[in-house]
């Protein structure tokens, strides 16, 4: 536990480290969102004439776009390092210098979640203060959102680690995860609660759509899922996943040993 | 010099081998058998160098024993200091891919303290030694600068310190000193001859500079297509070679009536300036090779000048190695 919690200092220093000797590249990624989100909420208030439904379904549309901001994170960054760390040589270094590399990737997972939380912090603000609406998040229900976000977002880092995997076998992959970002902003926007029966369980069993529903009961309705009526409803976010992240695991491992067969993990 | 066979071992290999298949199932008849059954003993505290043509399979069988390649056959096994066999691989440290085995955008001490951590080293532990090791290769100055702005000399340096964090008892190392001007190289060297004399550590280092193999190195080992075909301590080189190595000085028109007799033996002739002498060089494979030459040369009874024992140069011994070994391969063929 101790040895975890000094890799993830020494993994936080360095991604600090790194990121403000660019923060150009910071700066412009938020700014790039923050453009994003106003473009879909004029265009949206075009369509939508009437205020009151616009108000009502501006919490929701707001949060779906923050945790889509998430997504495209825990999505794509680990394989992005895996990529340019290969490209630079530095990779084979660190995996002879620490050889369980899937805990290492999860402790950067952790570190990224929380320099993503950061940046969603400085977005969340902006977009509230452009758009005038304030989202209801306060001392009340702050830790209910936090376990809701880290849960759900835990699972969408399996996926992650399924394209960490594959860079360390293919290289060049960031394409794809360009693709699945698309994929997962319909999920992040999907109104499930609308849609009921087995249909609603099969979606609720696709990633990100569970837990962007119950953030949104939280945040939207001003209700609670943590007072024992629905507990299936957590039991089954948490199961979500925990199933991802197991599938993402195994992929990467697998990868791991593809790629120390092929010996890909550095230049050749 | 090191090297004699009463040390114990650092660690072997056995019967390692390495094909690499092409991702696509239907590319498999291309692919490459980089390495082709290698057994070698390590002793421990040695400098161990391997030496090879390009594509001779060096950098595969130094990742196979850093763990970043899987080998497809055999293992390699490590020793602790009694002698008795590791059931995981030991810290190791490793230089693979120079300069590029470091974050450019971190400083060298930046890059110390990010290994270190990896290492499981504390925060003191790596304080001192980052310390230590900065003095070592002279980078003290250099410490806090953004590592892409370094030297590319210097940078190696940086790498080579990065590999030392946590006093591994095995450094591997890729090309040291490509690319280095002299004092670097010299430096390196240096430090490494002190780190095994001094700690017992055990270094591989694989390069193309034969000066450098054989100023360092206490035990060569030549790869050729796969193969270890040759080793052995330097001096125990040289003496195998120096049997095998006669030269002889003598007017060219004597050589000219000799020079189909003697078609049999493997020999390099090279004329004088003036035209008039020819020094012949003969590598023999083996003792009885010079009875057999000097049998036929007496029978022909030339007017001599000289006739000599070379001592080759690890150069003369790799070249004669690796081409002599082509050439079997060939006739196999
Ligand atoms: N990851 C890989 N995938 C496929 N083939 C490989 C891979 N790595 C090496 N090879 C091939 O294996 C053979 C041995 O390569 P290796 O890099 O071990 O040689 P080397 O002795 O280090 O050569 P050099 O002196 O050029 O560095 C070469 O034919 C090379 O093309
Ligand atoms: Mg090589």
């Amino acid at each position: 536990m101790i040895r975890a919690l000094k890799l993830f200092r020494a993994e936080l220093v360095r991604s600090v480290l790194l990121a403000l000797r660019y923060p150009i590249e910071l700066f412009i990624g938020l700014f790039i969102m923050y453009i994003l989100f106003m473009g879909l909420f004029l265009g949206a208030r075009s369509l939508v004439r009437d205020p009151q439904v616009l108000s009502a379904s501006l919490d929701g549309f707001i949060i779906s776009y923050v945790m889509w901001f998430f997504v495209i994170s825990a999505l794509g960054r680990l394989a992005h390092h895996i990529e340019s760390e290969a490209q630079m040589g530095v990779l084979e270094q660190i995996f002879l210098t620490y050889p369980r590399v899937l805990a290492l990737m999860m402790i950067r997972s952790a570190v990224d979640f929380i320099t993503s939380l950061l940046m969603v912090v400085v977005l969340l603000v902006c977009i509230m203060a452009s758009t005038g609406k304030w989202l209801a998040i306060g001392t009340g229900n702050i830790l209910q959102i936090l376990f809701l976000l880290i849960v759900t977002v835990a699972g969408i880092y399996g996926f992650g680690l399924i394209f960490a995997g594959l860079a360390l076998v293919f290289k060049r992959i960031g394409q794809v995860g360009t693709i699945m970002q698309f994929a997962f902003f319909f999920l992040a926007y999907f109104p499930a609660e609308q849609i009921s029966g087995w249909l609603k369980v099969a979606f609720y069993s696709l990633p990100l759509t569970l837990g962007v529903s119950l953030i949104k009961t939280v945040v939207v309705e001003q209700s609670t899922v943590f007072d024992g009526t629905r507990p299936w409803l957590l039991l089954g976010l948490v199961i979500n996943s925990a199933v991802y992240l197991l599938i993402g695991s195994a992929v990467f491992l697998i990868c791991e040993r593809k790629s120390r067969i092929d010996g890909r993990l550095g230049q050749y | 010099m090191a090297g004699t066979t009463d040390q114990q071992d650092a660690f072997r290999l056995e019967g390692l081998a390495k094909t690499f298949y092409p991702i696509l199932p239907w590319h498999r008849h291309r692919a490459v058998e980089a390495v082709r059954g290698i057994d070698l003993k390590v002793p421990r505290g040695c400098i161990f160098s391997l030496l090879g043509p390009n594509g001779a399979g060096k950098t595969t069988t130094i990742k196979i024993i850093a763990g970043l390649i899987l080998p497809t056959r055999g293992r390699v096994v490590f020793y602790d200091r009694d002698g008795s066999e590791l059931r995981s691989r030991p810290r190791l440290g490793a230089v693979l891919e120079g300069s590029r085995n470091l974050y450019w955008r971190l400083s060298p001490l930046e890059n110390l303290y990010y290994f270190g951590e990896l290492k499981g080293l504390s925060l003191t532990q790596i304080r001192r030694e980052a310390d230590e090791l900065l003095e070592m290769f002279d980078l003290t100055k250099k410490a806090r600068a953004s590592t892409q702005t370094l030297s590319r000399g210097m940078q190696q340096k940086v790498a080579v310190a990065v590999a030392l964090l946590g006093k591994p008892e095995i450094l591997l190392l890729d090309e040291p000193t490509l690319g280095l001007d002299v004092e670097s190289s010299r430096l390196i060297q240096k430090r490494l001859r002190e780190l095994v004399e001094r700690d017992g550590r055990t270094i591989i280092l694989t390069t193309h500079m034969m000066e450098l193999a054989a100023r360092v190195a206490d035990r060569i080992g030549i790869l050729s297509e796969g193969e270890l075909i040759a080793e052995d301590s330097l001096p125990n080189l040289v003496a195998f070679f120096r049997q095998q190595n006669y030269e002889l000085q003598l007017p060219r028109s004597e050589w000219e009536r000799l020079r189909n007799d003697v078609s049999a033996f493997r020999f390099t002739e090279e004329r004088s300036s003036d035209d008039e002498e020819v020094r012949i060089t003969f590598h023999l494979d083996s003792r009885e090779g010079f009875y057999k030459l000097s049998e036929l040369l007496l029978s022909r009874r030339p007017q001599f000048i000289t006739i000599s024992q070379v001592t080759p140069s690890l150069e003369d011994i790799f070249l004669q190695i690796t081409q002599h070994y082509a050439g079997r391969k060939g006739d196999e063929a």
